[in-house]
């Protein structure tokens, strides 16, 4: 690399014409270091953080499952799923040649760590923000049954809000991955009809208002007199623009969704066959994006419209039962009648505790040995809900350019026995369970 | 070499190596080597899914893919175009009730109401077909004395569709009860066209235990009936004076505009009364104001049948109820199996309901409304006839309720609501095997678990009447 070299290696007369070849040869391996350095976007300090991960078995969810597998997660997101994967030496490698790795899983609507206050009625502005303080140890819980994301949803009966979709773990600056996302729906058919109709109005109040504005202007036109004020407007002598009368906040949602504004779905609960007929009754009436969580208790009448729903290729929610036929001990796979109809289903927690939680993967695997098949069972435990929450570019898989949210397994997640062992959000181990609770 | 071929040879040295330099750049390289953007994640999708957009797009996919699961919803439900939805029962013994018996007789309905009946009906091609060769085909019942069937007002909002206890009553051959105030139909399994009408009656209590009511009500009505008074006098008067002034009507809301709706026969009147002096009260508050009246219970109403009967009300009773007489009064008291007998043959429209109005699967079984047919049944021990019996339970019950016009008989214009039956609807071993409503099958005995492995069909082993009342000379096939 040194001139210095070359010129006095090369001095010798009959090598001299060589100099230049040499210098190019040496200095070809900086320039291509160079180069790439060059070529690099990534971060403002030109660093990337890589995260290797050698696991017994990798399941990515979408995609084969890899024994003996690696993630290579640049930066909190995945990079690469493979065997026998390249990764630079200052990369932080993580052995976990014991345990399966999966995704995250995702609870899409909990209320796991909030509290409870009385509050009915249509509501549908309202969200948990307020109420929600990641503390660091208050999803611990979730963490160890190995959820790393949860949609966490408002109380109350009726309409009580939007759902708030955060992580569990990680830095908290970080936590909050959706602040407003769907709306939630109890199962009283009246009260939301009741709501909508009230929306209803308040669209007619904004429109009657543009009207008699539009009225006021073509008559203010002719006269050539300044132009009339609208009712709520205070803008001196210019034009004053059009104020709409404000749309009562509690309605708010519901107005968007008649308006089919984009990005927000109502999550409608429903307890029975018959609440599920009555509510798309209603939706033949007033046309709102919705999806469904349904109420398969352990007896069940789900089994009339199960196909109905696969039909509509709805995204429900539904518990991770076996049901019984009400009234009798004949068993009937509600799940599995959804799923094969067609439907998208995402399973959660019958409850808000930490062990049903911690069962989750428990009963999911009873759901399999019942004839529901594997691909559909994890599915629905990791990237149907992310589905549901809209985030499935982020969520759900371990594949390229999704969030590193992992989970490490002592084994198969459907086995016996299985525990979770470590948890890894955006990259980092952010939870590793401790050896009293395994 | 010349200073001018030093020149070229560094130039091209240069050029050279800043073309493999170049080269290597841009050729792709080992894993580790980064691109300046990630790519964006496969796309994961159902796979049948039609207006789709790609799931890489967060918050806007889900909402864009889900209302077009909720607009596929919409449309698929509502078809492309409203097709015609034909049914039609082939083959069959069909009882009228308001008509003669047809005999191998087809009843075909479309959009759910009867346009054909008879034994030469063309059935369309697009046509749901039920062959109910060797069975016999009645309107579906109406239980004018129910309740636990719909939920509570507003019905179409709060029944659960696939309750036991409708399952059961649909398996018995009820199509339309009574929930609340308002008339419904048991859809079992679909909550469309649920509500026949609304508000049936005008609930008025005129006993002889509340005697402040009856004042009340007697004032109530007067005055109201002078207020209608003036109204018409009014008119008369409107057409000489122009500027007459209309009699003040601003009182007249809530139970006033009620009694309004009754004394211009726009309302019906319902009255709970079981002995005589009440049904008597009753019926003649309604002949004296000339509204319409339905007395329900009257188990002594056959003491005040021509009353009743003059008064144009209509009766819901229980034929079999049993009430011993009162010995210390020297006028007929108490009960009587031929209570329904009696009414009927004054001319006042009674319809039969069971002791427990409602579908009860404990304690003592058959006072409920799953035998429907055998409170009917009992009317005959009384002395009705056969078909003013199973009147009582079809077209009777229906004109008591005020639905007569849509329910209660199977003719060219009424509801599609049949059942089919595998003997006389009066007999005790004949059982439903095919439930109608709407123009829809809600229930099949075969494929249903409450009844179907009961004498499935085909083995027909309930035997005819041989004997019928009133006796009458008959034809037999």
């Amino acid at each position: 690399m040194s001139p210095a070299f070359s010129v006095s290696t090369f001095a010798q007369p009959h090598l001299r014409r060589w100099r230049w070849l040499v210098l190019l040869l040496v200095c070809l391996p900086a320039a291509l270091t160079r180069a790439q350095t060059a070529s690099s976007e990534e971060e403002a300090d030109g660093e990337e953080q890589f995260v290797v991960i050698k696991a017994d078995k990798v399941i990515p969810v979408v995609g084969k499952e890899v024994d003996n597998g690696m993630i290579i997660v640049v930066n909190g997101k995945v990079r690469n799923v493979g065997r026998g994967l390249e990764y630079p030496l200052n990369a932080k490698v993580i052995e976990a040649r014991d345990l399966v790795v999966m995704p995250g899983l995702i609870n899409p609507r909990t209320r796991f760590g909030l509290g409870t206050y009385n509050r009915s009625g249509v509501h549908s502005n309202l969200t948990v923000e307020p109420e929600f303080f990641p503390r660091n140890d208050a999803f611990e819980p979730l963490l160890d049954a190995g959820y790393t994301t949860a949609g966490l949803v408002p109380w109350g009966a009726g309409i009580p809000g939007r759902a708030m979709v955060v992580r569990l773990g990680g830095p908290t600056e970080q936590r909050i991955l959706t602040k407003t996302s769907y709306l939630v729906v109890d199962p009283s058919k009246q009260t939301l009809r009741e709501g909508i109709e009230k929306a209803k109005k308040e669209i007619e109040k904004v429109e009657n208002a543009q009207k008699e504005f539009d009225e006021k202007q073509k008559q203010a036109k002719p006269t050539s007199a300044p132009a009339t004020q609208p009712a709520t407007s205070s803008a001196p002598a210019s034009q004053p623009a059009f104020q709409p009368p404000q749309i009562d906040p509690t309605v708010q949602v519901l107005v968007d969704l008649l308006q089919k504004k984009e990005g927000v779905f109502a999550l409608v609960e429903v307890r029975s066959a018959s609440d599920y007929l009555h509510f798309e009754d209603l939706f033949k009436q007033y046309p709102l994006a919705h999806q469904y969580y349904l109420n398969n208790s352990w007896q069940t009448d789900f089994y009339h419209v199960a196909a109905k729903i696969g039909e509509q290729k709805y995204r429900v929610l539904a518990w991770p039962y076996v049901s019984r036929v009400q009234s009798s001990a004949e068993r009937v796979h509600v799940v599995r009648q959804l799923v094969e109809s067609g439907a998208e289903v995402s399973l959660i927690p019958i409850n808000d505790s930490a062990d049903e939680h911690a069962r989750m993967l428990g009963r999911t695997s009873e759901l399999v040995r019942e004839g529901l098949s594997r691909e559909e069972a994890l599915k629905a435990l990791t990237l149907n809900p992310a589905r549901l929450l809209g985030l499935d570019a982020r969520l759900g898989s371990i594949e390229k350019g999704k969030e590193a949210d992992l989970i490490f397994l002592t084994g198969d997640p459907l086995a016996a026995g299985t525990q979770v062992r470590k948890v890894m959000i955006g990259g980092q181990v952010v939870h590793t369970v401790s050896r009293e609770k395994q | 070499m010349s200073a001018f071929g030093r020149l070229v040879r560094m130039s091209a040295w240069t050029v050279a190596s800043l073309v493999t330099v170049g080269l290597l750049t841009l050729t792709p390289g080992a894993a580790a080597q980064p691109t300046s953007q990630p790519d964006t994640p496969p796309e994961t999708q159902p796979a049948s899914q039609p207006a789709s957009a790609p799931s890489s797009q967060p918050a806007t996919a889900s909402s864009a893919t889900t209302s077009a699961a909720a607009t596929t919803g919409t449309t698929t439900t509502q078809g492309t175009e409203k097709k015609d939805r034909y049914f039609a029962v082939v083959d069959a013994e069909v009882h009228t009730v308001s008509g003669p018996v047809l005999r191998d007789a087809t009843v075909l309905a479309k959009n759910g109401k009867i346009i054909a009946a008879g034994r030469q009906v063309r059935l369309p091609d697009e046509c749901e077909v039920l062959d109910a060769r060797g069975m016999r085909v009645y309107p579906g019942l109406v239980a004018a004395s129910a309740g636990g069937l719909h939920g509570p007002k507003p019905a179409e909002d709060t029944t659960n569709v696939f309750s036991l206890s409708m399952n059961i009553a649909v398996a018995v051959g009820i199509t339309t009860a009574i929930a609340g105030n308002d008339a419904c139909k048991l859809t079992f399994g679909a909550v469309e066209d649920m509500v026949v009408k609304r508000d049936l009656f005008v609930n008025l209590r005129y006993d002889n235990g509340a005697p402040l009511e009856r004042a009340q009500l007697r004032t109530d009505l007067e005055r109201v009936r002078e207020h209608l008074r003036k109204v018409r006098t009014h008119e008369e008067e409107k057409k000489r004076n122009k500027d007459a002034k209309p009699p003040d009507g601003a009182w007249i809301k809530e139970k006033f505009e009620r009694y309004r709706k009754l004394l211009e026969r726009d309302a019906i009147a319902l009255v709970n009364a079981d002995r005589a002096t009440d049904v008597l009260a009753a019926a003649e508050l309604a002949s004296e104001f000339g509204f319409r009246l339905v007395v329900r219970g009257a188990y002594e109403g056959w003491v005040v049948a021509p009353q009743l009967a003059r008064a144009e009300a209509g009766a819901i009773i229980t034929a079999r109820t049993a009430v011993d007489p009162d010995e210390r009064s020297n006028h007929p008291t108490g009960s009587t199996i031929e209570n329904a007998r009696i009414l009927a043959a004054h001319g006042v429209k009674v319809a039969v309901g069971p002791p427990t109005a409602s579908i009860v699967t404990f304690g003592v079984g058959g006072r409920d409304l799953t035998n429907l047919n055998l409170e009917a049944a009992f009317a005959v021990r009384g002395g009705m006839s056969n078909e003013d019996a199973v009147r009582t339970i079809t077209i009777d019950a229906a004109r008591v309720l005020g639905i007569d016009e849509r329910v209660g008989s199977i003719e060219v214009g009424k509801d599609a609501d049949l059942i089919v039956c595998d003997g006389d609807l009066l007999h005790f071993m004949t059982m439903v095997h095919y439930t109608v409503v709407n123009g829809r099958v809600v229930y099949d005995k075969a494929k249903d678990t409450l009844f179907g492995h009961i004498r499935p069909q085909g083995e027909r082993i309930v035997p005819e009447f041989d004997d019928q009342w009133p006796r009458r000379l008959q034809w037999r096939d």
